[in-house]
């Protein structure tokens, strides 16, 4: 009785396990090491190590599992090691669990990591909880371990971020992207479609300026799939229902092209309803949110599960013909065949936007979109203070920025947009690189808020019932921004 | 599975009461008294927040508890 | 003397974890929600504030919806587990061809962590590629997608707790089907009382202590179930399978509202202590009436 059991229970064992084994990805392609240090000749990094007492050391830091941060971990660190002795352990994580985890070790102190991911929009909390040590001073305090290879001055604009009142530097980018218009060329330049959308619409079909003529290619290609029996739809949406991916696609993206800027909080007062002075609930707010809900109607049904990555995901799989992605993932949908289904078919734009938001970008009053981007930090809790200076100066040289922007799309110094490597992709990703260094102004990150999780926690709940269907649009936004008032004051703003 | 007859028969009440019968529907022992009156303090006091503390301020609802809480000990 | 000073000694390393582990924390939660303490608020550290985080607690809409949602699903996924898990144990106590295969694969749910599981339904039902949507929608026409409607999503956790939990309730109660003594039934069934007469005055009455036993451990585990439903929905569409512990949690965690998240954490502890406790008495009574 009891052998029969066992070997019933063996045998589903061993079946579930070659299941199991049978669906594992193939392992990915080892990523290619970078540039080894020169043979025989003492390194700068490693006498500098050993001037600080840091060989043998590990460091410890954590960051959101993103292209440019696997390249760090699998590449940067490797080749650190290599040249200083210092171990680093990244840890690539989600980025709830990102945020849950650096935070936690940060307030209490506990010093677990020596280095965390901070994004752009993040900082102000960050600074205003003294998390993080000022790089400018213990650099200056330290000029014996301070490279030659490193210097501030070489970073984009994009530095501006991390910075505090005086202009001290709290953070080495490592990461910058647009959120960008990516569409399909292929689809767009097929002859009979480009026919096809002139008899129904009788205008040209080109990448959308307008909202209008974004819903309207959004409508064309979703029924083209459905006539087709093609698994197409006419644009992606960020739109989980779940998760604050949503929120941000919503305030970041789709409502600074309708005019509707920092979240809809009026910054002078920190309200964010009309009747107050803000614009969180006003016709614009509204109106951008009814379009996006819309797009709903266009889109794979996977989007209101989707994150950030589900979006990159479908894209890639050739289920929109259009959509907001994160530039991030732009390059390897654009050129990695392993990944994606639409490479060499990408094409890349500026978002649509609203009558008078294109001025407002160009005059600095607003933007047109997203530009994010994250940096690491040394947080003050962090017991190798000396160590991780020096790591963080190696992955801010000039040298290693060429292949990490090909390997993740970033880049955060502007000599990396010269790079003879950086514009070979450039060609392939229809121009994304030259777009973020040209356009790269109009768009800009999240507004400085230093309350920006506990206010996003209260408001997204609204989205995500805008986007199920439980509300209207006009109702979600009239009760987040009730909401968002009562809690600002809550925290102690705007009384 | 052997065992399960032996496990089932020892199925009784967890707790033999050595209380006695009051004014409350079951037998109470001191501890249980105590419990009681501490839930109920909790609920009364919760549910006065919500509906109550508008009209008549918080302190009237712990001094009504500690009454019923005296009573309920002493003849629970 | 002696030897109730051993018997403290030997209770002694218990006592020494359950104050570490217990009261501890406990107490710390119940300092902590005495205090307004968000690191992202205006005032840093913590702000005295009473029992006024309990005071918002008591109109706070998100957590009485949070709070009553969790009741409904708890009180419905119970109710099926034992319902089904009654009609099971009353088959499986009849030997029938297959019975123990049948057992073992019945059991497996029952080894699976609850992440697992949450993961295994969400491959199921990802809208796109996963069967569930796929199969619905070919055969019935129906269009399932959990992170859009509602009903489907608080529908489809429980459907994933019955799944999991079932086979638990099932074998409890067949343990104690198979420990009933048979003479009582013999005797009803002599006497001529009919199938659903001996199940009523006789089975229920003699089962109920089980029947409690497993109500309250299922009753406890339904109302502060997360990390199943975290994986499936992530508490989506909107709140709509936002459970109790998932709302603590995003108070608690990205938020970081420590204060109000500990209130919180006290009034759920508040009720489960009450709901324990009813059950508890309703045991003892059964228990003194057998007596």
């Amino acid at each position: 009785m009891l052998k029969r059991k066992l070997t019933v229970v063996l045998g589903i064992l061993v079946l579930f396990s070659m299941v199991l084994s049978a669906c594992a990805p193939a392992a990915l392609p080892a990523a290619q090491p970078a540039a080894p240090a020169v043979e025989g000749e003492a390194s700068w990094w490693r006498t500098a190590a050993q001037t600080a007492g840091c060989e043998g050391v590990t460091l410890r830091g954590i960051s959101e599992s993103t292209p440019p941060s696997r390249y760090a971990a699998d590449v940067l660190a490797k080749a650190f090691e290599a040249e200083t002795g210092i171990k680093i352990e990244l840890e690539a994580t989600s980025w709830d669990e990102m945020y849950t985890k650096a935070i936690n070790d940060m307030q209490a102190a506990t010093g677990i990591y020596d280095f965390v991911y901070i994004e752009q929009d993040i900082i102000y909390q960050y600074l205003a909880n003294n998390y993080l040590t000022n790089l400018t001073q213990l650099l200056a305090d330290n000029p014996e371990l301070a490279s030659p290879d490193f210097d501030f001055a070489k970073f984009t604009t994009f530095i501006d971020n991390f910075k505090d009142a005086e202009g001290n530097i709290y953070g080495v980018p490592m990461e910058a992207f647009l959120k960008v218009y990516l569409y399909r060329k292929d689809l767009f330049s097929d002859p009979a479609i480009q026919e096809a959308f002139k008899a129904q619409y009788g205008y040209d079909l080109a990448p959308a300026t307008t909202h209008a003529q974004y819903r309207d290619i959004a409508e064309f290609f979703t029924q083209y799939g459905r006539d087709n029996g093609l698994d197409l739809w006419g644009t992606t949406v960020q739109g989980n229902t779940g998760h604050a991916s949503s929120f941000y696609e919503f305030f970041e993206s789709i409502a600074p092209t309708f005019g509707v800027y920092n979240w809809g909080i009026n910054m002078d007062n920190w309200k964010a309803t009309v009747e107050n002075g803000g614009e969180m609930n006003s016709d614009k707010a509204k109106e951008a949110l009814a379009f996006w809900v819309d797009m709903l109607n266009y889109a794979p049904p996977e989007a209101t599960a989707s994150t950030w990555d589900e979006v990159a995901a479908s894209f890639a799989a050739g289920r929109a013909a259009q959509g907001w992605v994160y530039g991030e993932n732009a390059a390897w949908i654009a050129t990695d065949p392993d990944r994606s289904r639409v490479v060499g078919n990408v094409g890349v734009a500026l978002p649509p936007v609203a009558e008078g938001v294109m001025e407002d970008a160009e005059s600095g009053v607003g933007y047109i979109g997203y530009y994010d981007g994250g940096a690491f930090g040394l947080p003050v809790s962090s017991k190798n203070q000396l160590c991780t200076l020096l790591w963080l100066q190696y992955i801010g040289q000039e040298s290693v920025q060429a292949d990490w922007a090909i390997a993740g799309s970033r880049i955060v110094m502007e000599s990396t947009y010269d790079d003879p490597k950086v514009q070979e992709v450039d060609a392939k990703v229809d121009g994304y690189y030259t777009l973020m260094k040209e356009a790269g102004p109009l768009f800009r990150g999240a507004p400085p808020f230093p309350f920006h999780a506990a206010l996003r926690e209260v408001v997204q709940p609204y989205i995500w019932k805008a986007l199920s269907g439980e509300l209207t649009p006009a109702e979600a936004l009239d009760q987040a921004a009730a909401a968002a008032d009562a809690e600002l004051v809550n925290l102690g703003y705007g009384q | 599975m052997a065992d399960t007859k032996t496990d089932s028969q020892k199925l009784v009440a967890p707790v033999q009461h050595k209380g006695r019968r009051g004014f409350l529907p079951i037998e109470t022992n001191t501890f249980d008294r105590y419990f009681i009156s501490v839930i109920l303090w909790i609920g009364v006091s919760l549910l006065w927040m919500r509906f109550l503390e508008a009209m008549i301020p918080l302190w009237v609802s712990t001094v009504l508890c500690l009454v019923l809480a005296i009573i309920i000990i002493r003849k629970g | 003397m002696r030897s109730n000073r051993m018997g403290w000694a030997l209770l002694a390393p218990t006592l020494v974890i359950l104050a570490v582990v217990g009261f501890l924390p406990f107490f710390y939660v119940l300092y902590v929600s005495l205090f307004d303490w968000n690191p992202f608020s205006n005032q840093l550290g913590m702000q005295w504030a009473g029992v006024n985080n309990f005071r918002r607690l008591v109109f706070d809409g998100a957590f009485l919806d949070s709070l009553w949602r969790t009741g409904l699903f708890a009180f419905t996924s119970v109710t099926i587990e034992l319902a089904l898990g009654f009609l099971l144990a009353q088959t499986l106590v009849n030997s029938f061809p297959g019975r123990t295969i049948f057992r073992t694969i019945y059991v497996l749910p029952l080894v699976m962590a609850p992440i697992a599981v949450g993961a295994t339904w969400r491959l199921l039902t990802i809208p796109g590629f996963g069967p569930i949507p796929y199969y619905l929608d070919r055969w019935f026409g129906i269009d399932f997608r959990l992170a859009t409607y509602a009903d489907q999503a608080f529908i489809t956790v429980i459907l994933m707790d019955v799944w999991h939990w079932t086979p638990f309730v099932t074998l409890t109660l067949l343990a104690g089907l198979t420990a009933m003594p048979k003479e009582p039934l013999e005797q009803a069934q002599v006497d001529g009382a009919n199938r659903w007469q001996v199940f009523r005055y006789l089975t229920i009455p003699m089962m109920m202590p089980v029947l409690l036993t497993v109500i309250f451990i299922r009753l406890m585990d339904a109302l502060r179930i997360v990390d199943e439903v975290f994986m499936l929905t992530s508490g989506g569409p909107g709140t709509a399978t936002q459970f109790i512990g998932i709302h603590i949690y995003r108070v608690v965690v990205p938020k970081t509202d420590y204060g109000y998240g500990s209130a919180m954490s006290l009034l759920v502890l508040y009720f489960t202590i009450v709901l324990c406790w009813l059950l508890f008495i309703a045991l003892a009574q059964v228990g003194k009436q057998r007596e």
